[in-house]
C-alpha cells in the first residue's frame, strides 16, 4: 500500500466546500444551473479522480439547495410541499428535499466532470506543448495508471 | 470531453424547458427561483408600508384573522385601486387564467389540447363583446374610475413582482403574468354572464318535437313545472292597472301562419346553477331588525369563485364577495342596507336558423331579402406552434349574431346546432358593472332600483333590505316573446321571430314590502300565469322553492326569524323532493307484512333498504344511508320509464323532467309511458318501482361491498383546483345536502357564499364560502374555510367603521404610499 498525500485526501472536501459556498451565494443571482458552474471550477481545479470531483461538488451542490429548500419546507410547516409532492409521486417533504439536491447536485455534478476533463485535456495540451525540460507533476490517478 | 459535454448539455436542455404537463424541472426544483420560494412563512404577517405608482395620498387595508382585507381610501379611486392590489395579491393567477379564458387565449399557455375551448369562446362571439362592453363602460363615470384604478392596482402589485415569486402556476405552467386592463376585468364579468347562461337543450327539445309530435312534446315538457310555486304570485304583483299605463308593449305580430313551431319551455332536471335568497321585513323577525340571506350555487373550485373584501370611501362603505378581477361586490351588505341575488333563468339564448343562399355562405335570406354574411379572420396562438403553423380560423358572422358551426364541423356541445346564429343579450353591450357599483351607494329600495337596472344579462332576482323596507325585483334585459319563442331552435323563417323589443322595466316582475312579511327566490318561475309576457322555460323544479315558502312562512307566522334562523334555512338538507317521490314509489312495493319471513341474503337486503326508505325523514345527512337508496332507486326507475321511450340515437333526448314523472306516478300510473317497449306483457308503474328497487339495492349492496354505503361516501363533495392537480384541491369530504335541497350540495358544486344579514343599529352578518382568501396553494389561508363551511358554521363578518375600530381582530396592516 502507497501511502495517499494529505492534500489529495483534503481535496474532495474542499471542492465540496467551495461548491456549496458558490451554489449558495450564486443562486441569488444566477438561474437553476448555475451549480454546474462552481461544479466545473472545482472539477478543473483540484486533481483527483472525476468519480471523486463528482461526488464532491454533488454533495456540495445538493447540501446548498437542500438547506435553502429545508429552511422553506420549516418556515411553511410543510404545507406546500404536501401539495407539491404528489404530483411528482414522492412521499412528503423530506423526499421533495432529497430530489431538490438532487437536481442541484447532479448539475455540479456532471459540471464537475467537464471540469475534471478539462484539466486533463489542459494538462495533456501543456505535456504536448512542454519543453523537454520542463516538468509537470503528475497527477496520483496518472501515477497508478502507469503503475 | 465530447461525451461528458453532451451529458450536461442533456441534462441543463431536459431540465430546461417544459416537457409535457411537466414544468421545466431545473427553475421548478431551483430553490432560490423555484416553487420552494411560494411556501409562505406561517408566522403572523407584518404590518408594511408599500410605495406604490398611480396613486396619490395613502390607502390602508387592515387584514383581519381570516385575511379578508377593510380598505379605507380618502376617494373612490384609491378604493377601488387598493381592491386591485389586494385581489392581485391573494389571487394574481386566477384572475389572469380566467381573463385568458373568457376570450379563448388558452392554448397560449396550454397548449394545442385547448385550441377548441378556445375556439368555442371566440365563435360565440365573447372576444368582440368584450370589446362593446368595454366601450360603453368606459362611457360611464364611475365605471371608468373603477376600471381603471382597478387596473393600476393589479399593475402596481405585478410591477412588484419577480419570477421568483410569481405565483406557483405561472412557474408550473412555465409562463409570466400578463400586465392587467380594463378589458380584462370586463371578460371576468363576461365569464359570469356565460356560466350563467349554460345548460340550454334547444337543441334536443327541437329534436324531441319533431321526432316525437306535438303531443308528446307538449305533454312531457311543459312550459311551466307542475306544482311551481312563482317568486311573485299575482297578489304580490298585479299587472292589472298598469295594463292601460302609458308604456306601450310591442308584441310582435304573428306574420306566417300557425303558432310558433318551437314553443314550450323545457323544464331542466339538471339542478346546476341554482341559488336561494330570501329577505324578512323587520315586523316579522325577532329582533325587529330585517334580515337578508343568499347562497349562490355554483361550482365550486379553488382558488375559490369569490374574494371577501370591505371597502370605505366617503359615504361609500360595503362589505360582500367580489369576483377576483372585477372591481365592486356582487353580493354584500352596507351600514343600512343588503342585497343578493339568484339566477333569473329568463331565455335570452336563441338559435335562429339560416337558410344560405349556396354553400359558399355568402348570403343568407332574411325577410324575403338576401344579406350578406361576412367574415372575421381570427389568429389563435398555440403555446409550440408559431408562423405558419399557428391556428387561423375564419368565422362566419350575421347581423343576428356569431354563427358559431357550420355544417360539417364538429359542434362544441350537444347544443350548438349547425348554420344556426346565436343572439344572446350577452353579446350586446350593457354596463352590469356600474349598475353592481352604484349599488354600494343605494339607500333605499328606489336607489337600488335605479342602480340595478343596469344588471341587464343575465337576469337576476335581487333581494334587497333597508332597515324600513324590503324589495325583490327580477331585473334583466327580457326580450318580448311568444310563448315558447327560443326555446328550441329557432327555424325558417326564423326572421319572423327577431326580438323586437323588451319587456318596460316598470313591468318586469318586483314587489316592496309586502304584506306577508318575506320576499324569496329559488330560480323558479318569476311570476305566475298571469303575467302577460313569456320569460322562459329553463326554471328549476319547484322542490327548493317550495321547501324555502315553507319555512319562510313558518318563521313569519312564529315572529321567529333570526339570524340563527336564517343561517338553519341556508343549510337545510331536507328534500321535499323526495318526501313527494318516494311515498308514491312505496306504495308500490309488495306489504312489507309478506317479506318478514324471508331470509335469503338479497331479499334481506331489500328489506333492510325499504326498511331505511321508510323511516327516512328526507333529510340528507352525510351518514345517513336511505338517501342513497331513494338517490339509486329514483334513478333506476327514471330511466326504466323513459329509456325504451326515445330512440337510441346519436342524440342525447332530455328525458322528461322528474317533476313530470311525479306527476304522471301521481295521477296516471296506467299510463303507457310506464309500459316498458318490446315486451310482451303491459308494465304498470308499480311493476316499474318493483324491477328499479330491486336493480337499486343490488347496486347499493355492490358498491358498498356488502355495508351499506353513507350518503356521505356515496356522493362525497370535493373541490378541485382550477388545473384540477388532485393535490391543489380538496376532495372526499363528508358533507349533508342534496342538488334538490336549499343546501344544494352535490359533488363540486353547491352553495359558493352563504351570507345572511341583519340590518340593526349596526349591521350584524354572518357569511363562509368554501375556499380561502389566499390563492396560493402553500399558504394556510388557501382553504381554510373549507371545512367549517362543510361543517355549516358560519363567520362572523368585521364591518369596520375606522381603521382598527377593533384591534383585537386586526391581524395587519398594509399601507399603500403613493410615490411622489
Amino acid at each position: 500500500m502507497k501511502p495517499v498525500k494529505v492534500a489529495t485526501l483534503w481535496a474532495p472536501v474542499w471542492q465540496a466546500a467551495f461548491v456549496a459556498l458558490a451554489t449558495s451565494l450564486g443562486g441569488f443571482f444566477f438561474p437553476w444551473w448555475w451549480p454546474a458552474v462552481p461544479g466545473l471550477l472545482a472539477g478543473f481545479w483540484k486533481p483527483g479522480t472525476p468519480v471523486r470531483s463528482f461526488v464532491a461538488s454533488c454533495a456540495g451542490a445538493g447540501l446548498a439547495w437542500a438547506s435553502v429548500a429545508a429552511y422553506f419546507e420549516a418556515r411553511n410547516e410543510g404545507i406546500l410541499s404536501a401539495r407539491i409532492a404528489p404530483l411528482f409521486h414522492l412521499p412528503g417533504g423530506g423526499a421533495l428535499i432529497l430530489a431538490t439536491a438532487a437536481v442541484g447536485g447532479l448539475t455540479a455534478g456532471l459540471g464537475a466532470l467537464l471540469g475534471d476533463h478539462f484539466r486533463r485535456f489542459w494538462r495533456s495540451l501543456l505535456l504536448a506543448l512542454a519543453a523537454e525540460d520542463v516538468v509537470i507533476p503528475p497527477d496520483e490517478e496518472e501515477l497508478r495508471g502507469r503503475r | 470531453m465530447a461525451l461528458r459535454l453532451l451529458v450536461l448539455w442533456i441534462w441543463m436542455a431536459a431540465l430546461g424547458f417544459k416537457w409535457g404537463a411537466l414544468p421545466p424541472l431545473g427553475s421548478f426544483m431551483n430553490p432560490y427561483v423555484g416553487f420552494w420560494r411560494n411556501a409562505e412563512s406561517t408566522a403572523p404577517r407584518e404590518s408594511r408600508e408599500v410605495e406604490v405608482p398611480d396613486l396619490s395620498g395613502t390607502v390602508v387595508a387592515e387584514y383581519d384573522r381570516r385575511g379578508v382585507p377593510h380598505v379605507f381610501a380618502q376617494d373612490l379611486y384609491g378604493m377601488f385601486y387598493a381592491q386591485g392590489y389586494a385581489t392581485a395579491r391573494d389571487r394574481l393567477w386566477q384572475m389572469d387564467i380566467q381573463s385568458r379564458a373568457g376570450v379563448g387565449r388558452l392554448s397560449e399557455i396550454l397548449g394545442p389540447n385547448l385550441v377548441r375551448f378556445d375556439l368555442e369562446r371566440r365563435r360565440m362571439g365573447i372576444p368582440a363583446s368584450a370589446l362593446t362592453t368595454l366601450d360603453l363602460m368606459l362611457r360611464d363615470s364611475i365605471s371608468r374610475v373603477a376600471l381603471e384604478a382597478y387596473s393600476n392596482g393589479v399593475n402596481a402589485w405585478i410591477s412588484s413582482l419577480k419570477p421568483a415569486t410569481y405565483p406557483i402556476e405561472f412557474k408550473l405552467l412555465d409562463y409570466a403574468p400578463e400586465a392587467w386592463n380594463a378589458l380584462k376585468s370586463v371578460v371576468i364579468l363576461k365569464n359570469m354572464q356565460w356560466t350563467l347562461s349554460q345548460g340550454k337543450d334547444d337543441l334536443p327539445l327541437t329534436k324531441i318535437l319533431t321526432t316525437y309530435g306535438r303531443e308528446f312534446y307538449s305533454r312531457l315538457y311543459p312550459l311551466r313545472h307542475p306544482g311551481a310555486e312563482p317568486i311573485l304570485p299575482e297578489e304580490l304583483f298585479p299587472l292589472e292597472p298598469k295594463r292601460d299605463s302609458a308604456s306601450p308593449v310591442v308584441v310582435p305580430p304573428l306574420v306566417f301562419g300557425p303558432s310558433p313551431r318551437h314553443d314550450t319551455l323545457f323544464p331542466r332536471f339538471n339542478p346546476g346553477s341554482g341559488s336561494n335568497n330570501f329577505v324578512i321585513s323587520g315586523k316579522r323577525t325577532r329582533t325587529g331588525y330585517p334580515i337578508l340571506a343568499n347562497d349562490p350555487h355554483l361550482d365550486l373550485t379553488l382558488p375559490s369563485l369569490w374574494y371577501e373584501i370591505q371597502m370605505k370611501a366617503g359615504p361609500v362603505n360595503a362589505y360582500g364577495v367580489s369576483l377576483p378581477g372585477l372591481p365592486g361586490l356582487v353580493i354584500g351588505f352596507t351600514q343600512s342596507t343588503a342585497w343578493g341575488l339568484t339566477n333569473g333563468m329568463d331565455d335570452v339564448f336563441d338559435w335562429y336558423e339560416l337558410r344560405f343562399r349556396n354553400d359558399s355562405l355568402n348570403e343568407y335570406l332574411w325577410k324575403g331579402k338576401w344579406r350578406m354574411a361576412y367574415r372575421v379572420l381570427d389568429t389563435i396562438p398555440v403555446r409550440g406552434l408559431t408562423g405558419m403553423t399557428a391556428v387561423v380560423d375564419t368565422q362566419l358572422w350575421s347581423h343576428m349574431g356569431p354563427v358559431p358551426v357550420r355544417r360539417g364541423e364538429v359542434p362544441f356541445s350537444a347544443n350548438t346546432p349547425s348554420l344556426y346564429a346565436l343572439k344572446w343579450t350577452a353579446l350586446d353591450p350593457s354596463n352590469e358593472l356600474g349598475a353592481f357599483l352604484r349599488m354600494l351607494s343605494a339607500r333605499d329600495l328606489n336607489t337600488f332600483r335605479r342602480a340595478a337596472r343596469g344588471v341587464q344579462t343575465p337576469s337576476q332576482n335581487f333581494v334587497f333590505a333597508a332597515r324600513d323596507e324590503i324589495g325583490l325585483v327580477h331585473q334583466g334585459r327580457v326580450p318580448v316573446k311568444h310563448p315558447g319563442q327560443g326555446r328550441g331552435l329557432v327555424r325558417y323563417p326564423a326572421s319572423v321571430y327577431e326580438w323586437r323589443s323588451s319587456i318596460p322595466a316598470g313591468l318586469l316582475p318586483a314587489a316592496r314590502n309586502p304584506a306577508r312579511g318575506w320576499l324569496a327566490s329559488a330560480n323558479q318561475e318569476p311570476v305566475g300565469p298571469h303575467y302577460p309576457f313569456y320569460l322562459g322555460s329553463g326554471f328549476y323544479p319547484p322542490y327548493r322553492s317550495q321547501r324555502l315558502h315553507r319555512l319562510l312562512v313558518n318563521e313569519v307566522h312564529e315572529n321567529s326569524l333570526s339570524l340563527l334562523s336564517a343561517w338553519d334555512i341556508l343549510r337545510d338538507d331536507y328534500s321535499r323532493f323526495a318526501a313527494q317521490a318516494l311515498p308514491l314509489l312505496l306504495a308500490r312495493l309488495p306489504d312489507p307484512t309478506g317479506r318478514t319471513g324471508e331470509d335469503s341474503a338479497s331479499k334481506s337486503d331489500a328489506f333492510r333498504a325499504e326498511e331505511s326508505l321508510r323511516a327516512w325523514d328526507f333529510r340528507y345527512k352525510a351518514a345517513a344511508v336511505a338517501p342513497v337508496f331513494f338517490d339509486l332507486w329514483w334513478k333506476e326507475f327514471h330511466r326504466a320509464v323513459w329509456a325504451d321511450d326515445f330512440q337510441n340515437d346519436s342524440v342525447n333526448f332530455t328525458w322528461p323532467s322528474a317533476a313530470v314523472t311525479v306527476d304522471l306516478l301521481r295521477r296516471d300510473t296506467a299510463s303507457s309511458f310506464f309500459d316498458v317497449a318490446g315486451t310482451p306483457a303491459r308494465e304498470s308503474a308499480g311493476d316499474i318501482a318493483r324491477a328499479s328497487f330491486d336493480r337499486a339495492v343490488r347496486r347499493a349492496v355492490a358498491a358498498g361491498r356488502g355495508r351499506p354505503r353513507t350518503w356521505g361516501e356515496f356522493r362525497p363533495v370535493s373541490i378541485p383546483h382550477l388545473l384540477k392537480l388532485p393535490s391543489f384541491g380538496v376532495a372526499e369530504l363528508r358533507g349533508d345536502g342534496c342538488a334538490e335541497c336549499l343546501n344544494a350540495q352535490r359533488g363540486s358544486h353547491g352553495p359558493s357564499w352563504r351570507m345572511a344579514v341583519q340590518i340593526g343599529r349596526r349591521p350584524e352578518a354572518w357569511g363562509i364560502y368554501p375556499g380561502g382568501q389566499s390563492g396560493n396553494p402553500g399558504a394556510r389561508a388557501y382553504d381554510a374555510f373549507v371545512q367549517d363551511w362543510l361543517a355549516g358554521r358560519a363567520y362572523r363578518l368585521l364591518f369596520l367603521q375606522w381603521p382598527l375600530e377593533i384591534p383585537d381582530s386586526t391581524d395587519y396592516l398594509l399601507a399603500l404610499r403613493g410615490k411622489k
